[in-house]
């Protein structure tokens, strides 16, 4: 059963530059189906619109992003509700409790001037009542012991934690309310890579304890292989295939995907990697039809004029491709 | 104790530094001049056709020799111009001789402390309040209105800006005085009437100046809190669902302040060298007149108290806001 859906998501930055408007297809018609209590992952080269996409998905969208066409459901106590018709208070009150976000790990993630614990009754607070709040400083301490973090970090101050510690620090904030869904856009990409493996680790723990839905956007393909259920390639703001994450690896069939699988280094492998030819298209001016077409080694007349539908090939492995399916997306 | 070692001495260190680095530049910059004080003083005496004979003239030279600090060589008048500063002595004023300079700064100095620290102190304030809610809901049409009246009104010049109030209230309307700092015939006492009198007379300094304090506030203000809103604390605050008042007060303002603060320290050191213009427009018996009157008619020793009057404020106040910052911004403890 699905919890979160998306239904031809189109999202895209309008930019008015000298009187001249410059339009960016961050996110162009994506349908993507997120089972409950699975790792949902999404990969793809910068710039293709994976933080777009995860920000619509989120209700984020501030100008110069709208929101051009398409919906986005989340599925609360059994139904589905659109978060684009919802009231602000009323999304307001879901973040954190039923999705919360986790941003990339920067400097400037928590506000420099409060300790930590501040920041946390600032984000808890917003979403429980007072009563509930006396109740639940017990359990901060023991939701932090449990995340193996000391609690006198809890009393520190945002620069007095390295990278991989705030970050974790930031893991705990998302996950405390216990939410349904957690989006987590480039945990890692900041930290090193002995850091990155404990925020890993650490959200792999609190899903399988808690069992919630993690979104999880990166563009390494190594963490990838060790967390994510499902993975969504996407590129140039499509998601172009969807497997199950074995599937992926072991029988990658848009060209893309091929090309990203084969450039991943094997141990004991020393041949040479191939990366793919050309550059990212420009979201602000794609090429017709496929937009891969231009990199493309199997590029057929068809893949210039028209876009492949996103369909499924085998069961639970959709690809939009013309080489496996000829269905035109209208 | 670490505090004491790691911030609070270097600072007074520096602060001690600053005063004695200026106070020497103060003693330097008129012995630069080719301007011989005691032979212009002579000169202008001559001039009024008054005979003085040789012995005369060599005992007045003795004498204003004294009292501008010129006797024996520049390390001594140096010390010795160190020794009176720190006893807070100038020595005579000439413009008004024989008053002492100190007693004269001790006249003015309380007129425009209480103008310029109520202007400048209210007109930061203000312009913080306004600037920080106009850029917070920097999309709303009231703000980007009041973002643009702050811009029609800064650039105008403010003894402009003091004339048109001047020429409305005090000429048009006739409802404000012209000029002064107190009615004429009333002596300076605690009573309710002095002082409601002094505020009459105050209120278009004041609004001439907190007018165009508030615009410049506003802007700079506005400029910090659109940056800081697009810092990624403020975004993730917002994806977290934080409530906008926590938001806009605690995230946007308390982190906008941080530069402000020290902007304040740096205009409120500087209200001891007065408003010259403001004052001179509304004849404002404060340190502006008094230092327009001193450079008019070069009188070395008024000026030179003045300027050291300033230093030590400006110094005084940063010293005041360095001790005082780390309370706003934990970063800068022990550091």
């Amino acid at each position: 059963m699905p919890i979160l859906k998306s239904e031809n998501l189109k999202s895209f930055y309008i930019l008015d530059i000298y009187g001249k408007k410059h339009v960016i297809q961050a996110v162009n018609g994506v349908s993507l189906e997120v089972e409950e209590s699975e790792i949902y992952g999404i990969a793809g080269e910068s710039g293709c619109g994976k933080s777009t996409l995860v920000r619509v998905l989120y209700g984020m969208i501030e100008p110069p992003l709208s929101l051009i066409d398409g919906n986005v459901f989340y599925k609360r106590n059994g139904e589905f509700i659109s978060i684009f018709t919802l009231p602000e208070e009323e999304l307001r009150k879901l973040r954190w409790e039923f999705i919360s976000y986790i941003p990339q790990g920067s400097m400037n993630i928590l506000n420099p001037v409060i300790k930590i614990i501040d920041s946390f009754w600032d984000f808890i607070g917003a979403h429980i009542s007072k009563d509930e709040k006396e109740k639940m400083e017990h359990s901060l301490f023991e939701f932090f012991k449990m995340l193996g973090l000391p609690s006198k970090t809890l009393y520190a101050y945002p620069h007095q934690l390295s990278g991989g510690m705030r970050q974790r620090v930031i893991v705990a904030l998302a996950t405390f309310l216990n939410p349904k869904i957690i989006i987590a856009d480039e945990p890692t990409t900041a930290l090193d890579v002995v850091a990155q493996r404990g925020v890993i680790q650490l959200l792999k723990s609190i899903q399988s304890f808690l069992n919630n839905t993690i979104i999880l956007v990166t563009h390494d393909m190594g963490v990838h292989a060790t967390i994510s259920d499902r993975i969504g390639i996407m590129y140039a703001g499509n998601i172009i295939e969807e497997a199950k994450t074995e599937e992926i690896y072991e029988d990658p069939l848009h060209p893309y995907t091929q090309y990203l699988i084969k450039s991943l280094p094997k141990i004991g492998d020393k041949s040479y990697k191939v990366s793919v030819p050309g550059t990212p298209p420009s979201l602000a001016n794609p090429p017709s039809g496929c937009k891969f077409h231009p990199r493309c080694n199997y590029a057929m007349e068809e893949c210039k004029l028209y876009v492949p539908k996103f369909v499924e090939v085998k069961p639970k492995h959709k690809v939009a491709c013309f080489l496996y399916s000829k269905e035109v997306d209208s | 104790m670490n505090f004491v070692r790691r911030y609070l001495i270097p600072r007074l260190i520096s602060y001690f530094l600053v005063i004695f680095v200026g106070i020497t530049i103060v003693f330097i910059v008129p012995r630069l001049s080719p301007i011989d004080p005691v032979q212009q003083m002579i000169n202008t005496i001559t001039t009024m056709g008054t005979y003085m004979d040789p012995q005369a003239i060599e005992k007045l030279t003795e004498t204003l020799k004294d009292l501008y600090g010129l006797r024996g060589s520049l390390w001594q008048q140096y010390l010795n111009f160190l020794g009176r500063f720190i006893k807070g002595d100038f020595g005579p004023s000439f413009f008004r001789f024989p008053v002492p300079v100190s007693k004269l700064i001790a006249d003015s100095l309380p007129w425009t402390v209480g103008l310029l620290s109520v202007s400048t102190f209210l007109s930061w304030l203000i312009g913080n309040i306004l600037g920080g809610i106009c850029g917070f809901f920097y999309q709303k049409k009231w703000a980007r209105f009041l973002e643009n009246t702050a811009m029609v009104i800064r650039p105008i010049p403010y003894y402009i800006f003091a004339l048109i109030l001047l020429l409305i209230f005090g000429y048009f309307l006739k409802i404000l005085p012209i000029a002064g700092g107190f009615s004429i015939g009333t002596t300076p006492s605690f009573s309710l009437r002095f002082i409601a009198d002094l505020v009459k007379y105050a209120l278009l300094p004041l609004l001439s100046m907190m007018t165009l304090g508030i615009a410049v506030t506003l802007q700079s203000m506005r400029l910090i809190v659109q940056n800081i809103l697009r810092e990624d604390f403020i975004v993730f605050a917002k994806a977290g669902g934080v409530k906008n008042r926590t938001l806009l007060f605690k995230y946007v303002i308390r982190n906008a302040m941080l530069p402000q603060i020290t902007g304040l320290a740096l205009s409120m050191g500087q209200i001891f060298g007065g408003a010259l213009i403001t004052e001179i427009v509304f004849s404002y018996p404060g340190m502006g007149t008094l230092l327009y009157n001193a450079i008019n008619t070069g009188d070395y020793n008024l000026i030179m108290g003045i300027t050291a009057i300033s230093i030590v404020g400006i110094a005084t106040f940063i010293l005041i806001i360095d001790l005082l910052y780390p309370l706003f911004d934990p970063r800068i403890r022990y550091r």
